[in-house]
């Protein structure tokens, strides 16, 4: 994004008018175009609603995190230069660079260090926040030749490492990647000493832009996706399976097929870290079963759920694996090393991504890897991670239940324990996953960036509750969410999620029994909005409710029990503690 | 209008939001634009040197006529095509 870009996307209306995310820049020099750059790439993020970005006093960054009123703002980001560390590391102070004064340099950036690390942890109890290390070349004020590290940089560096790493351990606290930042914006250009010294704005504005996108991308932050179908021939492994047999195909360095290798122990990582993994590819379903029984592979064929193998359209295989997922195809990545098999597959699926496996083009294979970890980004791991993959294969047994026996016996046998949990559990990723990324059972689809969430979590007005699900078959993990707030003799339910996984079990009605008996109400209120996705929500509710369907339903205690199935789960209650 | 001076007003009109092109043309100083402030002049210098590579200081310009002064001193330098 250009200068012009920018200050013409601000110029633009806002779609809504909402209240405006307010955003406090942090640092030590003019703004100026950083904050342009910000402002527009946030209005990039959330088009629907306006940015507001406040920002403090000149020269004095550690004074204004040290004042900062976090209950006033939703984000916090953070730009530290050398010269907020100590002024004689800028080049608009003339403090001096003789030898004795250098250490004292090193000394006072560490006490600086320390002030903001009480200072930023203070407001990261209340306040997402985002921070970028200093970005600029430090001036030429050490006596070792420009090729060699001087002492005092190497210990000032350590420190801002140490400062940085104490303050990641908290999960309200992201830190710029120096290495992204490095691909984004060479060192040599980022900084305008002509600019720094007559405006005291050290950045070019191409360095400024890369700085916004890069702060406006940790406060908004984009929904991971949450699969990938990948080929097989030519693509998980070189060679083709059909031709060359199971032990014709590679994936080593010794058989010139290293990049395949790469991508398998990729996708290993994605496939750890609860991503769903399926394959499609047209070849013999026998062959491709024997290929996942070598050991060498650094994919587990495991891993892979649904396996397509036959000689059909993969249009048609990728069809049935989302249909297997339930989930939509924009939350999906597809990747083959025919651009033909892409182009087909996108036909049928525009919201897809489909990405050509780029088998003999080393720097594009590389950028394809960042590309890809990007869009499966993950902040945490939560424990539901870790078997999502088998509940899907589990759910299979609940889809096609034996015919001649009713859904009641089949819910009974399967000997269903639910437990829901009441509290806010502090940095909980599962939650903020099932409330974010939940599109068809979902009451409006209203989602929580950072800042909501930590608004809720301080809200003692407003109940969350969790609900998690095993049975017979296996453990589902936590699959529901509830947001709800007494309202004299009724509760508002503000949000309701529950995992499409969990569907058809009557879980949704233990849901509301749970609602009206913890909080001992006569009638819930649904603040129910249609999203053109939450069919599955808006079709269980509607026979249930009493009245109008159209603004904030509600359901007695009395209709509800007249509605009611058998409920078939066993019920237990834990509470939890923030 | 033509594609020169096109170029040049996209420039003033994205660093002076609040003023119309007629404005814009019509302004004898930089402080007769509507809504005109030190810090959008800052922009339009930036945005000058983004788009024609050009660094003016602000004492250069600020007697200028806002438009048709950047315009002949763009065009003197060559740098408006």
């Amino acid at each position: 994004m250009t200068l012009i870009d920018a200050l013409e996307r601000l110029k633009q209306p806002v779609a809504e008018n909402g209240r405006p995310r307010k955003i406090f820049l942090a640092c030590g020099f003019t703004p100026l175009h950083l904050e342009t750059f910000l402002a527009a790439h946030l209005r990039n993020r959330y088009p629907e609603r306006g940015v507001e970005v406040t920002t403090g006093l000149f020269g004095d960054l550690t004074g204004n995190l040290e004042r900062l009123r976090p209950e006033d703002y939703d984000a916090l980001a953070v730009a530290i230069e050398w010269p907020d560390l100590d002024s004689r590391l800028g080049l608009r102070t003339l403090g001096g660079w003789q030898v004795d004064k250098l250490p004292d340099i090193v000394n006072s950036a560490n006490y600086v260090l320390e002030r903001l690390t009480r200072a930023l942890q203070r407001i990261s109890s209340a306040l997402p926040v985002c921070i970028c290390l200093p970005t600029l070349p430090l001036p030429p004020l050490f006596l070792t030749a420009p090729q060699r590290s001087s002492v005092f940089e190497l210990t000032l560096r350590r420190n801002l490492a140490a400062f940085a790493e104490t303050l990641s351990m908290s999960r309200q606290i992201s830190v710029v990647s120096g290495q992204h930042l490095d691909e984004q914006s060479p060192l040599s250009r980022r900084f305008d000493l002509r600019t720094e010294i007559k405006q005291g704005f050290p950045y070019t504005t191409s360095h400024a832009s890369v700085m916004g996108e890069l702060l406006a991308g940790l406060i908004g932050r984009r929904e991971p996706k949450k699969g990938l179908i990948t080929d097989l021939d030519d693509t998980l492994w070189a060679g083709i399976l059909g031709e060359a047999g199971v032990e014709g195909i590679h994936w080593h360095l010794e058989q010139h097929a290293q990049l395949h290798g790469i991508y398998q122990q990729f996708l290993a990582s994605l496939a750890s870290a609860g991503i769903l993994l399926a394959a499609t590819s047209k070849n013999d379903a026998t062959l491709v079963q024997q290929a996942f029984e070598r050991e060498d592979l650094l994919l587990s064929g495991t891993s892979l759920f649904p396996i397509e193998a036959h000689w059909a359209p993969k249009s048609e295989s990728v069809g049935r694996i989302l249909k297997t997922w339930n989930i939509l195809a924009e939350s999906v990545v597809f990747v083959d090393d025919s651009p033909m098999e892409v182009a087909e597959v996108q036909r049928a699926f525009p919201d897809l991504e489909c990405l050509v496996f780029p088998k003999d083009d080393y720097p594009a294979f590389l950028r394809m890897l960042g590309l890809l970890r990007n869009r499966f980004a993950k902040d945490e791991i939560s424990e539901e991670d870790s078997f999502r993959l088998q509940s899907i294969r589990n759910s299979g047994a609940f889809r096609e239940h034996p015919q001649g026996v009713s859904l009641d016996d089949f819910l009974q046998k399967a000997e269903g324990r639910l437990t829901f949990a009441a509290g806010k559990p502090a940095g909980d990723a599962r939650v903020l996953e099932l409330l974010n990324k939940t599109n068809q059972f979902n009451l409006n689809g209203r989602r929580y960036d950072d800042a909501a969430w930590s608004k809720f979590l301080n809200d003692a007005r407003a109940h969350l509750v969790t609900v998690s699900y095993e049975d017979k078959f296996g453990k589902l993990g936590r699959i529901a969410a509830l947001i709800a707030r007494p309202d004299a003799n009724r509760l508002v339910v503000e949000s309701w999620v529950m995992s499409c996984r969990a569907f058809s079990r009557r879980i949704e009605f233990h849901c509301l029994q749970y609602l009206l008996e913890k909080f001992a109400v006569d009638e819930l209120s649904f603040e129910l909005k249609a999203t053109g996705r939450n069919g599955p929500l808006i079709e269980f509710l509607r026979p249930l409710v009493d009245g109008s369907f159209e603004e904030n339903p509600g359901l007695s205690r009395f209709s509800f029990l007249g509605k009611t199935p058998k409920m078939p789960h066993r019920v237990q209650e834990v509470s939890i503690d923030g | 209008m033509d594609d020169r001076d096109n170029q040049l007003m996209r420039c003033f009109a994205a660093a002076f939001p609040a003023a119309t092109r007629e404005d814009i043309r019509a302004a004898g100083k930089f402080d007769a634009i509507p809504g005109s402030d030190s810090l959008q002049l800052v922009n339009l210098l930036a945005v000058l040197d983004d788009e024609f590579g050009v660094q003016v200081d602000l004492p250069e310009v600020l007697d200028l006529q806002p438009f048709d002064g950047i315009k002949q001193y763009l065009l003197q330098r060559g740098l408006l095509a």
